[in-house]
């Protein structure tokens, strides 16, 4: 048994997520090569700002999927807690900061209705969730009736505080966006949950073994709950930034948005099967498919090249991690 | 005559594990021949290389007088060896036709012609006196029908050999009889049947020869009719087991008084029934039953695992209402349960996280983990229960069996219990592991007072481990037995409840449902 530890190699190459960061390395450098302007300060900031969103939800969902389970509804609550949160500022008249708190709230809501439905009346979450997919853009749509919502200073009564709620979504300090700096406090966040709290432990036992979870007196629905609501607050969060970003919403807000979600988390090395994957896997996989959007355009490829492009990779890195452990 | 089978020097190792040591002997055409052994004796080894599941390292395996290397299922079927696997290898969302002829569908043109199946398979079912719509799905039968479907279908290959293993482990005595009618018809028609069983009582009434096999090494070949069970046990357990078996050497011999457990009229569906009992500080209590005898129903719902329907536990002279896993963890009760790779190990993890995920409250402060108190929780036993392993972050899937099983152990133990639930704590596990766990229980009783129950379908087992052994049957308690009264016969009487059903002549009573 002994020389099984030293067939593994140290540091680096021990790492779960070294595949994944090699892969993230020959990406950079390649479109660093290829173009001019990938490389800049500027460039490079830009695609900082287009991943947060995307990355801010991805850490959510990493939780659910380590819990064994899946969520399809995250772009439909990133645009109703935004058209929500919008509808409270404007036509409802609320102050800024309530309506803020009024969407996060709506988002976790969200979460916990697919975490009771998931454990409690034991649907699988890939049915739950992709009812509530629907449900929740259908009733978006209801509320505000399918229009428009607006923010400037005309529509919003109290109008104070919208300069400021606008910067959290297209401001910067120096170079670096504003939305960045959410998408880095709610890494270190999501780290500290999954990596070391008890919370984040049971999370990777539930996923791993929900029976064995039970029997060593873990609370298996209560776990999954957790983590649904986690998600759900999340995919508020980006998508509150989001409205403040567009200083607008409709009811096609973050169409489709669910499945660059899962597949930045799955690119991370998160197994589908559960109990397994990590925050800087995670991080990895939004960076690869940032990087990947943004290079792809800037060597002048279409959109609908990128789009082959990034289905290519997901299978591609699921490919290479299963590899990976049958050769262990 | 040739020998229909002739194994000669097969040798299998795993990883170091010598599975099969130079193991010779032969097995005549048309006889019912058991092949009994301890769990890791090398039986399914063995089985496995007639079947084609696995290739052997040395040896040579002679059928009908031919050298044979099988090597794959399909090369066994044409060679016509036919297994039906503990583990049922049907489709449950299939009916009985489409499993039967599955993989070799009749056609008409280029569809297939079910109605002619239908019509086939009827005709073989009532071959083995089974009614049943061959138009139901698998999944609303029950094991045994499931069973003779298995075994009607192999032979419908024009199997001439067929291995059975543990056909019986989750039969009842009625279907039991039921399929050893079929053996023996089986029989008659020059068939070769392979039989794989724990239940010695079994062996003795269908059998004609048994083989022994101890530890990958092959003993003996002899009449069933020439043997008694006690000498098959004998060759089975081996010298040490049984030494310390007729001296009950290192039971603690003590009188017990303090309850800490209490159990009254528990009942669980229709599993468990109306069973109660206590528990004794220092004890350890024997739960002997055959398969789906509720001994693992009872003991899940008195931890908490499974809802009970009726019933009163006290705990430590506390009532405990509604029991739950964390509750009853918190109350200083530990469960190892019986199946490890259902509801016991965490393969996702190492060593270290394995033992830690039992505990909330001493790992994490804050919420936060303290991987430091993780590590010396868990170094502590891995060294004191002597777990072969690289290091506490070597992932448990590379231990062996045995050292899973203390890893799990040493997480049951971690949380300190006074009540210590084992179930099947030595499956799956290698002989020196075996005794290894047994030192190990026995100490914990010595020195630490630990009141324990253990489940398990091993006789030698629960006898060498038990102070006072409790027998189920079909979800009641049917027998108590302490002390002196403890011997094989006395335990498998009450575990068959007492009469064993008269023997039928012809299938008669597997009507669907039966179960």
């Amino acid at each position: 048994m002994e020389h099984t530890l030293n067939k593994r190699g140290g540091g680096f190459f021990r790492l779960k997520e070294s595949g994944v960061i090699i892969a993230l390395v020959i990406l950079f450098v390649f479109f660093s090569v290829s173009t001019d302007t990938f490389l800049s300060s500027q460039n490079l900031m830009n695609i900082l700002r287009q991943v947060s969103l995307l990355g801010i939800m991805t850490m959510g969902m990493t939780m659910v999927i380590v819990t064994g389970e899946f969520d399809l509804s995250v772009g439909s609550t990133f645009g109703m807690t935004g058209l929500l949160t919008g509808t409270f500022m404007s036509t409802l008249g609320y102050p800024i900061w309530v309506s803020i708190v009024l969407g996060v709230l709506i988002g976790i809501a969200v979460g916990l209705i697919n975490g009771i439905l998931v454990t409690y009346c034991r649907i699988p979450s890939f049915i739950v969730t992709l009812g509530m997919l629907n449900i929740v853009r259908g009733l978006a749509l209801v509320i505000t009736g399918g229009l428009v919502v607006v923010l400037n200073e005309k529509t919003v009564r109290y109008h104070d505080g919208l300069d400021s709620f606008f910067f959290t979504g297209s401001g910067k300090v120096g170079a670096m966006p504003v939305m960045a700096f959410f998408f880095i406090a709610v890494v270190v966040a999501a780290f500290f949950v999954l990596h070391k709290t008890i919370i984040g432990f049971w999370m990777k036992a539930v996923g791993g073994n929900s029976n064995a979870a039970q029997a060593v007196g873990i609370k298996v629905p209560f776990v999954k709950i957790v983590a649904f609501s986690i998600l759900g607050g999340l995919a508020a969060l980006a998508g509150i930034i989001n409205l403040a970003f567009i200083t607008n919403a409709q009811g096609t807000t973050g169409q489709g948005m669910e499945l660059n979600v899962i597949a930045a988390t799955v690119i991370g090395g998160t197994s589908i099967s559960g109990g397994e994957g990590s925050i800087l896997g995670a991080v990895i996989g939004v960076l690869i498919t940032g990087i990947l959007n943004n290079g792809l355009i800037l060597i002048g490829a279409s959109s609908f090249v990128q789009t082959v492009c990034i289905g290519a990779v997901i299978i591609g890195a699921v490919a290479i991690d299963v590899w990976s452990r049958r050769r262990q | 005559m040739e020998s229909i089978i002739r194994f000669e020097k097969i040798t299998k190792r795993f990883s170091g594990v010598q599975a099969l040591d130079d193991v010779s002997f032969a097995i005549e055409k048309a006889q019912v021949h058991a092949i009994v052994g301890e769990n890791g004796a090398g039986k399914s080894t063995l089985m496995n290389i007639l079947s084609g599941l696995l290739v052997q390292d040395e040896g040579q395996v002679y059928y009908k007088g031919e050298a044979r290397k099988i090597g794959s299922p399909a090369v066994a079927r044409k060679l016509g060896i036919a297994t039906v696997f503990q583990e049922l290898k049907n489709c449950d969302n299939l009916t009985v036709t489409e499993n039967i002829f599955m993989g070799r569908e009749i056609k008409s043109g280029f569809s297939p012609n079910w109605r002619k199946m239908n019509e086939l398979a009827r005709g073989i079912l009532r071959e083995y006196g089974v009614e049943i719509d061959v138009q139901t799905p698998l999944s609303g039968l029950s094991m045994a029908q499931k069973q003779i479907i298995e075994i009607a279908k192999a032979i419908d290959l024009n199997a001439d050999v067929l291995i059975l293993d543990e056909p019986t482990s989750a039969l009842t005595v009625n279907e039991t009889r039921h399929l050893f009618a079929n053996i023996r018809r089986l029989k008659e028609k020059q068939v070769t049947v392979i039989f794989i069983s724990h239940r010695l009582e079994e062996i003795f009434e269908i059998a004609d020869v048994v083989s022994v096999l101890r530890n990958g090494k092959y003993l003996c070949t002899c009449e069933t009719g020439s043997m008694t069970t006690g000498e098959v046990i004998q060759l089975i357990a081996g010298k040490d087991l049984v030494a310390q078996y007729a001296a009950t050497g290192g039971k603690s011999g003590r009188a017990f008084s303090k309850k800490v457990l209490e159990v009254e009229h528990l009942s669980r569906g229709s599993a468990v029934r109306d069973v109660s009992f206590a528990l004794y500080e220092g004890e350890i209590l024997g739960f002997y039953g055959l398969q789906g005898s509720g001994r693992t129903e009872t003991m899940e719902a008195v931890f908490g695992l499974a809802k009970k329907t009726g019933g009163a536990i006290r705990m430590f002279d506390e009532d405990v209402r509604k029991p739950d896993t964390r509750a009853s963890i918190r109350g200083r009760m530990s469960m190892l349960t019986e199946e490890r790779k259902y509801n016991g190990v965490f393969f996702n993890m190492d060593v270290n996280e394995n033992i830690a995920v039992v505990h909330s409250r001493k790992i994490a402060r804050g919420g936060f983990l303290n991987s430091r108190r993780m590590r010396e929780m868990a170094n502590a036993y891995v060294d004191r229960l002597a777990i072969k392993c690289t290091g506490l972050k070597q992932p448990i899937g590379k231990l062996s069996g045995g050292n899973q099983q203390k890893v799990i152990l040493s997480r049951g133990l971690s949380t300190d219990p006074s009540i210590l639930i084992l179930d099947e704590p030595t499956r799956g596990v290698d002989v020196g592991a075996k005794a290894e766990i047994y030192e190990i229980l026995r100490a914990l009783q010595r020195e630490k007072n630990l009141s324990m129950i253990v489940i398990s379908s091993e006789l030698p087992e629960i006898i060498l481990l038990c102070d006072r052994i409790l027998v189920m049957h079909g979800g009641r308690i049917t027998g108590e037995l302490t002390g002196g009264d403890i011997n094989e016969e006395a335990i498998l009487k009450c575990a068959f409840n007492d009469s064993l059903p008269p023997k039928t002549k012809g299938p008669s009573d597997l009507s669907p449902g039966s179960r």
